[in-house]
């Protein structure tokens, strides 16, 4: 961005030449900082205290973020020298740090932003650059300049009300956001949408946004209106992060119908096909390769067989759809009326791609292009109606997914053969028909990504534009299996194992339900990666390691904190634990005096997080305020039969009379009394800090502990006005003798500014040994004189420990669930509030039904939490 | 001393209740039923737990005496009390009492509900004594062999201020209810709501999709007996869109993200 600036003559207020020199002789023995040497020399004369800041930083963004964003951040530093040294001084603190919490694809851009403060509101530099980053994904360029500039005349008022605004905390700031945005984005409906999806086929799917690529949107009009960015991978339902098209609700239709286009895939079983039943000659298989791509694969051209499949499928979807939600159907034809219909250009189409675009039309219009037989070349013609007539009967109620790949393995070879004459008489001819040329050069191509995504093809240059995109369709297809992840794959290859097994065994097994079961199980997965990642961070970390760390620095911060590892680990030492038993599955019995259990303290540090959290949620806290004292108990309660009281009971002196009228003897139970009245309930919440919850919440930038915490903070207030005694416990640890209990709140201690400091300071730690935690909870909870003991606990995952000894899969969810039918048996009741959406089974096996509550919206988790507290305890 | 028992006749069956058995669920009740022995039907809000009662009152020819049991009801509302006509102090059997006296079957529903004092009054007819003591009037009534106490209990209502005591709960046999398998969940909606097999089965298939969504913020499922309410809406003339709506997306959730996936999935069927 500052290459223009190379030939400015630079200011040299104070002996330019000298400094130079300084600086040489500073940056002499920094050679690795390399082509970062000339800004840095033109820093040092702008500002030297900016330049050692600089200097002190640069390394490690250049490592973090690579040598590009290192220099871009040197010439913005230099350019912020020039104007103000104050501002370039804290910006050169500030960067680094922003930059690693900007999303990679997005670290340019967010320069840019702050550059273009720079020169237009310099003033405002700081709080943008020290607030952008959250928001840096909500605008597009045009709206982020307006909101800065808003930004920027609320700054002069005061800084406050800009940093707030800025990073979309105050309501101003929000509705600043959506004003200024075109279109509907993704994130307002994503969590609404991946309901509709998960009730639709009932599996455990994610909507996400799709990584913008320039893939060509493709012919259907409905999948173009999604811009190609709309596709599921059996997984994950990708989708455009805003769609702009017809506007107001009708874009939020395109969402919808899209989603359950995708959604019908898994619905409909596209992922579900089986070859034994195709014949026996296909290839090998290959790492984590669906049967699906193998089947393409063994048809001899990937990319026109993918275009033909998708076609032919997106057939079947639709019809099926169709008949399971009329609805669905009017909406699908109210988009296709809006939705420009492309006549093909057939006589401009080499023959291959006359078959794939009759198809095309075919399968949108329920017919062939008027006129169509004379265009085209004599050839396709029968080929296409073969394949139309195939794509008909898909549309019939009975046809599976095993249909649509027999009905495109019968015609298949007069495709291929249509391509391969092409072929020939191009290169006999020698003219240059690209897109045959295309598809033939790439028939045996080994990638995977070839099968629906063959990238860039090249188009005719004299067909229409709109054409162009027809001829790239299929990478705008909704069925990418291949846009899998690495952890999706393995559970797929996983799944189909399984799924052989199953039908070895003789027993009726669908691969989807296989994926879909495993699926619930990668919790462990996920958390097993997070390890490595702690793992990582421990070797390179000084210190003992191993030991319960406080105060590690962001996986992603480039500039590693001072660490208290030593302070701790002394505290480990010294602090007497308590021992508790475990259940071991292997051996079907205790193991006495397994585990150990300290309670360390946590470092007070201050109120910041708490008042901030406050601060966020002013309103709710206040009106839940209000609503748990309208739900504390009156003060005094009349407490009626019994033998001694305050006064006499009129209906019950009025009964004995009768009574004793009626020749019975009556009681002598008349009295009442005013009691005062106590809820009398003891609640702990207990805090899963283990390294997993490090993870940032989709969207929101926040790290999932970071969401716990803001929810224990609103629950405090809440308990608080309430009147319950609670307490507040996390806990974590590293293998079975460092299991470690922190207390933010005892029983016995105020709900005050230190318990809020201590609440600030519980941050991630390493494993959850929830066993071990959850018996020292319920003695702690047991000395409590309450007659109602509830713990619950907030987690994200399933119990692991990779210690020394690994405490993981069914023996730790059986150690966990012993842990807490021991606590029902003592009369404490347990209750886990997760955010963990693949944790139905393993709660369900744990906790028992209805004792459990999955929030699938982390950032909901602090709204939600007050609810579910006073659904327990009314 | 004048004692007054509601008149039998006050209890019987007389129509039969329209119900579909699920899964051998009627032959358990009987088998019970001739072995003497309390039953607590287990299940969601909805899934016919009543309805099945009543239907079997009817098979087996009893009176049925039906309790809905909240956290005022009292052991003495379920046993009786003395009352004052005129001039005349009278004895009135409460429900469970009458009950027992014609041998009837005597259904608490959601029994977790009634105060604690009432399991007092519960517990020695559940076992073989089958004993029911009515203290006011010195007296220990013996249940007659075609007696039969019934419980109901929904274990996705979570407030473990009311869980069933082990103690209590292993005093009965049990029988699981859940929302019937959509099969037969569609005969008894176009049964019990007058509609169309066609439109019984959108509802259904609705009340399957939305289900899906349990734990997923949603705490019950669409249970049946609302899916046969949005069914008589269309019936009474609402246009199925607005009847899904009130029994369905209002009723079972707050969270405004929640409610229009229901909607949505309200909107994909009609």
């Amino acid at each position: 961005m500052a290459s223009g600036r190379d030939d400015q003559a630079f200011p040299r207020k104070r002996g330019g030449g000298a400094l130079r020199r300084l600086g040489r002789r500073l940056l002499g023995p920094l050679g690795q900082v390399g082509r970062s040497l000339e800004p840095a020399l033109r820093l040092v004369e702008a500002d030297a205290t900016t330049a050692r800041t600089w200097l002190r930083h640069v390394r490690a963004v250049q490592e973090a973020l690579g040598g590009d964003l290192a220099r871009a951040y040197g010439d913005l530093l230099f350019l912020a020298a020039e104007r103000d040294p104050a501002i370039a001084r804290q910006l050169a603190e500030l960067l680094p740090d922003q930059l690693a919490r900007v999303a990679p694809e997005r670290r340019r851009r967010f320069l840019v932003a702050v550059d273009w403060t720079l020169h237009e509101r310099p003033a405002a530099a700081v709080p943008v650059a020290r607030n952008l980053a959250p928001v840096l994904g909500e605008l597009d360029d045009d709206a982020l300049q307006a909101f800065i500039t808003e930004a920027a005349s609320l700054a002069k008022d005061s800084p406050e009300k800009a940093a707030s605004f800025l990073r979309g905390e105050s309501g101003q700031g929000r509705q600043a956001i959506q004003a200024l945005d075109r279109g509907l984005p993704l994130a307002d409906i994503q969590r609404v949408l991946a309901l509709y999806a998960a009730a639709h086929c009932g599996e455990q799917v994610s909507v996400e946004p799709a990584p913008p690529t320039h893939a060509s949107p493709g012919f259907h009009p409905l999948r173009a209106a999604g811009g190609g960015l709309a596709y599921t991978d059996g997984h994950t339902i990708r989708l455009p992060a805003r769609i702009d098209q017809l506007g107001g609700e009708r874009d939020f239709l395109v969402y919808r119908v899209l989603t359950a286009l995708c959604a019908g895939y898994l619905e409909l079983g596209s992922f579900d096909l089986e070859l034994e039943p195709l014949g026996d000659s296909w290839p090998r298989p290959q790492e984590g390769e669906l049967a699906l791509q193998r089947f393409l694969r063994g048809l001899g051209n990937r990319s026109l067989a993918g275009d033909l499949f998708q076609i032919l499928e997106d057939a079947r979807i639709e019809a099926g759809l169709r008949r399971l939600y009329p609805g669905l159907g009017r909406d699908l034809d109210t988009l296709r009326a809006e939705l420009p219909q492309l006549e093909p250009p057939l006589e401009q189409l080499p023959a291959v791609e006359q078959l794939v675009a009759l198809l095309g039309y075919q399968a949108w219009a329920g017919r062939m292009p008027d006129g169509a037989q004379e265009l085209v070349d004599g050839a396709v013609w029968p080929v296409a109606e073969r394949l139309g007539r195939a794509l008909e009967d898909l549309r019939s109620e009975q046809a599976t997914v095993q249909d649509t790949a027999a009905s495109l393995q019968r015609v298949f070879p007069d495709a291929l053969a249509l391509m391969r004459s092409a072929a020939e008489a191009e290169a006999g001819s020698g003219r240059a028909r690209g897109r045959s040329r295309a598809r033939g050069g790439r028939k045996d191509s080994g990638d995977a990504e070839g099968s629906f995504a063959p990238g860039g093809r090249p188009g005719e240059p004299d067909v229409p534009a709109s054409w162009r995109d027809v001829l790239g369709r299929a990478s705008g297809g909704m069925l990418r299996p291949e846009r899998r992840d690495a952890a999706a794959k393995a559970l797929d290859q996983r799944a189909m194992e399984a799924h052989q097994l199953a039908q070895e065994a003789g027993e009726d097994s669908r691969f989807s339900e296989q994926r879909d079961r495993l699926r619930r199980d990668t919790a462990r997965a996920r958390k097993l990666a997070d390890y490595a990642e702690a793992d990582a961070w421990l070797s390179a970390m000084e210190g003992p390691s191993g030991g319960v760390v406080e105060e590690r620095p962001r996986a992603h911060a480039p500039l590693p904190a001072p660490l208290r590892a030593d302070v701790e680990q002394e505290a480990l030492d010294s602090t007497e634990g308590s021992v508790y038993p475990e259940w071991d599955l292997t051996i079907g019995d205790y193991r006495p005096a397994w585990t150990l259990v300290r309670e360390l303290p946590l470092q007070q540090a201050s109120t910041d997080f708490v008042d901030r959290v406050m601060g966020a949620y002013r309103p709710q806290i206040r009106s839940l305020r209000r609503q748990f004292e309208a739900l504390r108990p009156s003060e005094l309660e009349l407490v009626r039969g019994l033998s001694h009281g305050d006064a006499l009971d009129l209906d019950r002196v009025v009964e004995a009379l009768t009574v004793k009228r009626a020749g019975g003897s009556p009681t002598d139970r008349l009295y009442l009394r005013h009691e005062r009245n106590r809820r009398d309930v003891a609640v702990a919440f207990l805090l899963d800090m283990s390294s997993s919850t490090n993870e940032v919440v989709s969207g929101g930038g926040k790290h999932i502990i970071e969401v716990e915490k803001e929810a224990l903070v609103l629950i405090a207030e809440a308990v608080d006005a309430i009147g319950d005694r609670f307490a507040i416990w996390g806990f974590s640890g590293y293998g079975r003798d460092q299991v470690a209990f922190y207390v933010a709140k005892g029983f016995d201690q105020p709900y005050d500014a230190a318990a809020r400091e201590r609440i600030g300071a519980m941050s991630w730690k390493m494993e959850n040994r929830d066993g071990a935690a959850i018996r020292h909870a319920t003695r702690l909870l047991m000395d409590q004189p309450a007659r109602i003991r509830l713990l619950i606990l907030l987690s994200d995952g399933k119990p692991l420990d990779c210690g020394c000894d690994l405490y993981a899969d069914s023996y730790a969810q059986e150690d966990t669930r012993r842990a807490l039918v021991e606590a029902r048996r003592e009369g404490v009741h347990p209750y886990c509030i997760t955010v963990d959406p693949h944790s139905r089974d393993y709660l369900q096996q744990m906790y028992g039904r209805g004792a459990y509550t999955i929030i699938d919206a982390v950032e909901a988790l602090p709204l939600r939490i007050p609810g579910i507290y006073r659904r327990l305890t009314r | 001393m004048r004692q007054i028992t509601p008149p039998v006749e006050d209890f019987h069956v007389d129509q039969e209740p329209y119900y579909l058995p699920v899964a051998g669920e009627v032959e358990l009740f009987e088998q019970a039923w001739r072995s003497q022995l309390p039953v607590l039907l287990k299940g969601p809000t909805g899934s016919g737990k009543t309805r099945f009662v009543s239907h079997m009152a009817h098979r087996l020819g009893r009176p049925l005496v039906t309790v809905a049991c909240h956290e005022d009801l009292t052991a003495s509302d379920l046993v009786g009390r003395f009352l004052i006509l005129g001039d005349e102090t009278v004895w009135v059997d409460g429900p469970l009492t009458a009950a027992v006296r014609h041998g009837a079957i005597v259904y608490l529903d959601e029994v977790v509900e009634a105060r604690k004092d009432t399991m007092v009054v519960i517990h020695p007819l559940t076992d073989d004594r089958r004993l029911l003591p009515v203290d006011k009037l010195a007296t220990l009534l013996r249940a007659p062999d075609e007696f039969m106490l019934v419980v109901s209990y929904n274990p996705g209502y979570q407030s473990v201020l009311k869980e069933l005591k082990p103690s209590t709960r292993q005093r009965f046999v049990s029988l699981d209810f859940d929302f019937p398998p959509a099969e037969l969940e569609r005969s008894v909606v176009a049964k019990e709501a007058g509609v169309s097999a066609e439109l019984a089965a959108s509802l259904v298939a609705i009340a399957g999709k939305v289900r899906n969504l349990t734990d997923r913020g949603l705490d019950e499922g669409v249970s049946t007996r609302l899916v046969i309410y949005a069914g008589k809406l269309v019936t009474a003339g609402a246009s199925p869109v607005d009847a899904c709506q009130a029994a369905f997306t209002r009723t079972l959730t707050d969270d405004p993200d929640l409610r229009r996936s229901i909607a949505e999935i309200v909107a994909d069927f009609f």
